[in-house]
């Protein structure tokens, strides 16, 4: 019973860390679509009159 | 807690182990990846004189840089919105046209202290003994340093690839751009992968395994080169001018131009902007270590370390309009201090002091006037052309 209990853990912990990594810090999005550069948007605007 | 550590932790530290190893194959064996060819952005040549007032301009912009720093004859000139006010007075006219001197200026409003040091790492090759001079305004440090939308136009996508793939480039130095990316990142509609990857290499600096594995994914973004066929070079340089006749011309056509109020700014730019009344500005209260300083501190260390041939120029605002200029004083101190400790040549033009303004200097509440670029052009001559 405790020993599949850690089993379990250790699948659910890798799977988050991996998907982690994968998804988030690797860019997966990056790695299936390849490179697709677009003009970065900006939520605000500056304000250049007062210089 | 036996049992919680059983159940728990060491799960996680078997998790932990299991994707480590993971990131290491695919960083020995390169799985996934999608490797750019290398670029190399080429053209016959760069301008003689000039200002680019941004990079959008794209590939010739960027070759006039790379141009401007590879010719160790010229000057290249970063300023801010000085630059846009073109007169026949103004460095890259009348150093070029009456001297010979090839000058390249680039900047307009907000282009400031990180954005040109993120420009001159891109750059970083071409650095050693490039005449570099750099003009500062006071306003500068009125700010939080530079904005990311002046940010984004003057560090142009091939100057962030660049900076990636460059492997001279420390990682520290790309993590210190990708603090500023993820500083800024909520200001930020979209994103794109190289913004992406130095944001990474930020947040993950200090994180085993994951730093190498994300630093050596710079592979993928391909190299970019710069190609000129022939770069621009100066002529016979003169250097025989009549300062003194010079100066007095051009204050005396200034005053002409300014006969229509007390604050010695230009009529035609007095009526633009006070037409009903004269309404003063107050220079605000800046902390001695403002964000502003911390970034010309790091320009200058940069330009240091890559034997740039570097002079800077600190900018007047009007007393006459301005109260409270002498606020600027501790961190014009601090900069002045920073100089001398560096050894670089610099000119001060800035003064709180409506005895010690000498009209004609700026040509209204902060732009530098005709007067001021002579000032200017003298600093530039002496600094680099004088005869030794």
């Amino acid at each position: 019973m405790l020993k599949n209990k850690i089993v379990n853990n250790i699948l659910i912990y890798s799977a988050l860390l991996v998907g982690y990594v994968f998804i988030y810090i690797l860019n997966i999005e990056h790695i299936i679509y390849g490179v697709i550069e677009e003009k970065v948007r900006l939520n605000v605007e500056f304000v250049y009159q007062q210089f | 807690m036996k049992t919680f550590f059983k159940q728990q932790i060491f799960p996680l530290a078997i998790a932990l182990f299991l994707c480590a190893f993971l990131v290491k194959i695919f960083s020995v064996y390169k799985l996934f990846t999608v490797n750019q060819p290398p670029l190399v952005v080429s053209g016959k040549k760069a301008s003689f004189k000039g200002c680019d007032f941004n990079f959008d301009a794209g590939k010739d912009a960027e070759l006039n840089l790379v141009g401007s720093l590879s010719d160790k004859v010229g000057v290249t000139i970063f300023g801010s919105s000085e630059l846009s006010n073109e007169t026949a007075y103004i460095p890259y006219n009348f150093l070029a046209d009456s001297l010979g001197i090839r000058v390249n200026a680039f900047g307009h409003a907000f282009h400031q202290s990180y954005a040109i040091y993120a420009e001159c790492l891109a750059m970083r090759e071409n650095l050693n003994k490039a005449k570099i001079c750099i003009i500062l305004s006071p306003s500068w440090f009125e700010t939080t340093g530079t904005n990311i939308e002046a940010f984004l136009e003057f560090v142009r996508p091939n100057f962030l690839r660049k900076i990636i793939c460059d492997t001279s480039i420390s990682r520290k130095e790309k993590a210190g751009i990708g603090e500023y990316l993820y500083m800024n990142r909520q200001l930020m509609e979209t994103s794109n992968s190289k913004i992406d990857y130095l944001v990474n290499c930020y947040k993950f600096q200090n994180v085993p395994i994951l730093n190498n594995y994300i630093f050596s994914k710079n592979q993928e973004f391909g190299n970019i080169s710069y190609k000129l066929i022939k770069n621009q070079t100066s002529r016979k340089i003169t250097t025989n001018v009549n300062w003194n006749n010079s100066f007095e011309k051009v204050q005396n056509d200034f005053l002409q131009h300014a006969t229509s109020n007390k604050i010695f700014v230009a009529d035609s730019y007095y009526k633009l902007n006070f037409n009903s009344g004269h309404k003063a500005g107050s220079f605000s209260t800046i902390g001695t270590n403002s964000q502003e300083f911390k970034d010309f501190s790091l320009l200058l260390d940069l330009l240091e370390k890559n034997n740039a041939d570097v002079s800077i120029v600190i900018q007047n605002l009007n007393p006459y309009h301005y109260s409270h200029l002498d606020r600027f004083n501790p961190t014009l101190n601090k900069i002045i201090s920073l100089l001398n400790e560096k050894n670089v040549p610099f000119l001060n033009m800035f003064t709180p002091n409506k005895k010690e303004y000498i009209p004609g200097t700026l040509n209204d509440v902060m732009h530098t006037g005709d007067l001021g670029w002579l000032k200017i052009n003298k600093f530039i001559l002496d600094t680099y052309y004088a005869e030794k």
